[in-house]
């Protein structure tokens, strides 16, 4: 989507070196060209501040006119993007017969493309994306110099046409995505033989692709992902030499991968949730120009049999939820500019090669669900992959245990995730020397000991989760001392993964995150065995968004100071032994959405200013002292329908995951839920 | 054993078939869209909505918005944010809202009439903004509304009738506005004080103390 951008201004800037443009005040303009620019701004409501009683209308706002005749001046540019524009687009923009660009792009425009814009000779550019405009595409146009459309983000729906690109020899970018087209992708898409760059995604498509498609020898870009498109990818895709970028991600694509990719330039190819299958093709996995690769989420099957000496420039390879099996290979190491790398949720087993240690380029790596085994020897090599940010290891090495009396040096990771390995042991004192570390996930193991007093030390952490653990002591005071969660700014730059992360709730929805910093700012501590108070200085945490320290044996009272964390949306004390009143300084609190306390020894008066009215009574409940409207509710028509605190559970488990990450969970559902059966078998 | 087996098998056709329920999907693609049409309309000077990001699939990462088990959102839970500009229409399309909360801030403007098609809502808290022009009629559709709280606004124009056959408000304050014309007494409104209708241009009724002119 960069390139479309990027390519938009090249196009404005040598346009602008063509014909140099004056926004002179000497002359006057075309009378036609004031009276459809008085038309159009009369059927604007709203954003637009023309003065249309000044005649010359060169030199109103987004207003560009010609230099080329004495008399008269015409307009050949309206650039009106980005000014809240509402209303309608007026018929009568198609007065303007010296028009060359047109751009309305984000704005709140409605209604439909007036059809007689589709007829302007002149016209090199149309820009109508992200406004709210609707209707089938109109027919018939005959937009002779034509070079660049782009109708994305509207509501445009009905069959596709490619009308737009088949009258004009020079249109290199036609983008009509996130639309709601629907039918096939007609046959006649094959005549805009001009075209570069087609963006079709985020349509409701459907269908096989028309052959013709790959005729399109100019095509450098093609992007179909978020459709409904189906059937094999045809081998003809192997004619489009020119091909750099092709995203068909998350259609239902079937059948095995052609093996043409010796004829292609490919560098990204992204057909991750499809329902591919078979081996990776070998023209693939020696392809020398293969920059990204995305197979995330099909059924793809077979060794990981990448050639690393052809595949010279192979940056990031998610191959993430598949069939594919083990072992992890050697190979993989010899890829020297990998830095991203997913290949969670595949049948891999073993152990973690000892070759990995050369991945030197790597940032990224998770290895999650593949029922690996030896936790020791695969942190013991991955400590020299000396650019680590990112580690995702979620339900591997079953049971072992998490390795203490030892050296690591992970001194640039960022974020780290081992959950759901029943690991036994205590936190590790490696883990305090990687100073930079801004996420880490130990929850669902079986770790015990105390939280160490260093955690203090990680200036950038705003996310920790040690839930479901067997953590014991106090919650130490050092973690009111956190620098991320005072102060987010000290956090510096965003962490980039290359690939989007995954959380899930413990009944099944799931919610996708571009990066780690889409998480909200978190501490659970929840479900251990931790004692002592809640310290006053939680209050310091301006930047805290949910703090979870449910089913605890925590005591005493809750601080007056944690009004003091002005972010806070959730806060889940329940099941724990707190007595006192709840503070009245709690109603600061206005963005808190999810509160509980219910099961304590709580007592007094429910406050009832703020938020507290809207907590259901389950919040409250448990305690006999409490006394509030908010335990008598009026009950309408039905009770509401809640998200319940008590019923969620949430946990990184990294990457990209679709169907694979469903029958990692489902798989130990399965487990607990038929134990008796699988262990009597062994 | 062979129990077993069927058992295993019905338990994970049961699971897959919840999963796949294709529902959520398109829910959160609008709702999403209805959401960044607010931010568009919105001045942040705090940032609070950094984290509406639209090309997400669903809004329900998003900071200060909840969704339920089926990622259709729950609640906006924006009081005291330091937000100004004006709310959408967009926002009626949020079907299963139950919460509101948008007080204490600067937002302007009218009271989008497409609010009463969250006929889910149990509260809105609108009070402490700068919102002008009527209250909608149509709020009298929001069956389950509990809270309605609009007090310290430059709401004009008369009180909708319409409200009084939500029998389920148990909080009403419309204080401190520009109403005008009758309070009504029958309905759901029986319940309330002059306290929720103190300070307004031109009240009248029984609960005011003014009696209407023309009345007994």
């Amino acid at each position: 989507m960069q390139y479309s951008y990027l390519r938009f201004t090249f196009i404005l800037l040598t346009i602008s070196f063509k014909a140099p443009f004056t926004r002179s005040e000497n002359f006057i303009c075309n009378s036609n060209d004031v009276r459809s620019l008085t038309s159009f701004s009369s059927s604007i409501d709203d954003g637009l501040h023309w003065n249309t009683s000044d005649s010359n209308c060169c030199t109103w706002i987004g207003v560009t006119c010609d230099n080329s005749s004495v008399s008269s001046k015409r307009v050949v540019r309206l650039e009106l993007g980005s000014k809240r524009l509402k209303g309608i687009i007026s018929e009568s923009l198609a007065g303007l017969d010296q028009l060359s660009i047109l751009n309305l792009s984000q704005n709140f425009l409605h209604g439909y493309l007036p059809a007689r814009l589709l007829h302007l000779q002149n016209l090199e550019i149309i820009d109508s994306s992200d406004n709210d405009l609707v209707g089938p595409l109109p027919g018939g146009s005959n937009l002779s110099s034509i070079r660049y459309v782009d109708i994305s983000r509207n509501n445009f729906n009905g069959s596709l046409d490619a009308a737009l690109c088949e009258s004009s020899s020079y249109i290199h970018t036609l983008n009509l995505g996130n639309n709601y087209f629907t039918g096939e992708v007609p046959a006649n898409f094959g005549r805009c033989s001009s075209l570069q760059q087609l963006f079709l995604n985020d349509n409701h498509l459907s269908g096989n692709l028309p052959k013709s498609l790959w005729q399109l020898q100019n095509l450098r870009i093609l992007h179909l992902q978020h459709n409904l498109v189906s059937g094999p990818l045809n081998d003809e895709i192997g004619k489009l030499s020119n091909l750099v970028e092709l995203d068909i991600s998350s259609n239902k694509f079937s059948g095995i991968l052609p093996d043409v990719f010796e004829r292609l330039k490919l560098e990204n190819f992204f057909a991750s949730s499809n329902n591919f299958s078979g081996h990776l093709p070998m023209s693939l996995v020696n392809s020398p120009y293969i920059l990204i690769l995305n197979l995330n989420n099909n059924t793809l099957n077979g060794p990981i049999n990448l050639n690393c000496s052809a595949m010279v420039r192979l940056t990031s390879l998610d191959l993430g939820s598949n069939n594919l099996h083990g072992p992890l290979p050697d190979v993989i190491s010899s890829c020297q500019r990998l830095t991203n790398l997913n290949l969670a949720r595949n049948n891999l087993g073993g152990e973690v090669p000892f070759a990995f240690k050369n991945l030197q380029a790597l940032r990224s790596l998770s290895l999650s669900n593949n029922s690996l085994v030896n936790i020791s020897s695969a942190l013991a090599i991955l400590q020299h992959c000396r650019n680590l940010t990112s580690l995702f290891l979620s339900f591997n090495f079953h049971g072992e245990q998490m390795p203490r009396n030892v050296n690591f040096h992970f001194r640039n990771l960022r974020a780290l995730a081992i959950p759901y390995c029943e690991l036994t042991g205590s936190i590790p004192t490696w883990l305090s020397g990687s100073k930079l570390l801004q996420l880490l996930d130990l929850s669902w193991n079986r770790l015990c000991g105390t939280i160490p007093f260093w955690f203090h030390e990680f200036k950038y952490l705003f996310y920790m989760d040690l839930s479901n653990n067997s953590f014991t002591g106090e919650i130490p005071e050092s973690l009111t001392e956190l620098q991320g969660l005072i102060n987010m700014k000290l956090s510096s730059e965003g962490l980039s993964l290359g690939f989007p992360l995954f959380s899930f709730v413990a009944d099944g929805a799931k919610l996708k995150y571009k990066g780690i910093w889409g998480f909200r700012p978190t501490l659970d501590l929840s479900y251990n065995k931790l004692t002592g108070p809640l310290w006053p200085g939680f209050g310091n945490l301006k930047e805290l968004h949910v703090l979870k320290l449910k089913e605890n044996h925590l005591s005493a009272t809750i601080p007056d100071s944690f009004s003091g964390m002005t972010n806070l949306e959730v806060l889940d004390l329940s099941y724990n032994d707190l007595s006192g009143e709840i503070p009245l300084s709690l109603e600061k609190l206005s963005f808190l959405s999810k509160f509980s306390i219910a099961y304590n020894q709580l007592q007094g008066d429910i406050p009832t200013g703020g938020q507290f009215l809207t907590f259901p009574p389950s919040s409250f409940e448990g305690n006999k002292g409490l006394r509030g409207q908010q335990l008598t509710p009026f009950q309408p028509q039905q009770a509401p329908h809640d998200v319940q605190l008590a019923d969620e559970e949430m946990t990184i488990i990294g990457l990209q995951f679709g169907v694979g990450i469903m029958t990692g969970f489902l798989f130990t559902v399965t487990l607990c839920f038929a134990s008796g059966w699988v262990f009597a078998k062994t | 054993m062979e129990r077993k087996v069927g058992d295993l098998l019905f338990l994970w056709l049961l699971i897959l078939v919840l999963l796949l329920h294709p529902v959520w999907l398109v829910l959160g693609n609008m709702e999403g869209d209805a959401l960044h049409s607010l931010r568009s309309n919105l001045n942040d000077p705090n940032n609070v909505l950094q984290s509406w990001d639209p090309t997400l699939v669903n809004p329900c990462t998003w900071f200060h918005v909840t969704c339920n088990n089926d990622n259709s959102v729950i609640r906006v839970d924006l009081g005291n944010a330091a937000l100004s500009g004006q709310l959408v229409p967009q926002l009626g399309l949020l079907k299963n809202l139950q919460y509101l909360e948008l007080y204490s801030n600067n937002i302007s403007g009218p009271i989008p009439s497409d609010l009463g098609n969250l006929t889910n809502l149990v509260s809105l808290d609108l009070y402490l903004n700068s919102f002008t022009g009527p209250i909608p009629d149509t709020l009298g559709k929001l069956s389950k509304l509990r809270f309605l709280r609009l007090n310290n606004n430059s709401l004009a124009g008369p009180i909708p009738m319409s409200l009084t056959n939500i029998s389920a408000l148990q909080v009403l304050d419309l204080s401190n506005n520009h109403l005008s014309g009758v309070v009504p007494d029958n309905g759901s409104f029986s319940l309330f004080t002059p306290i929720s209708f103190a300070n307004n241009l031109d009240l009248c009724g029984p609960v005011t103390g003014h009696p209407c002119p023309g009345s007994p």
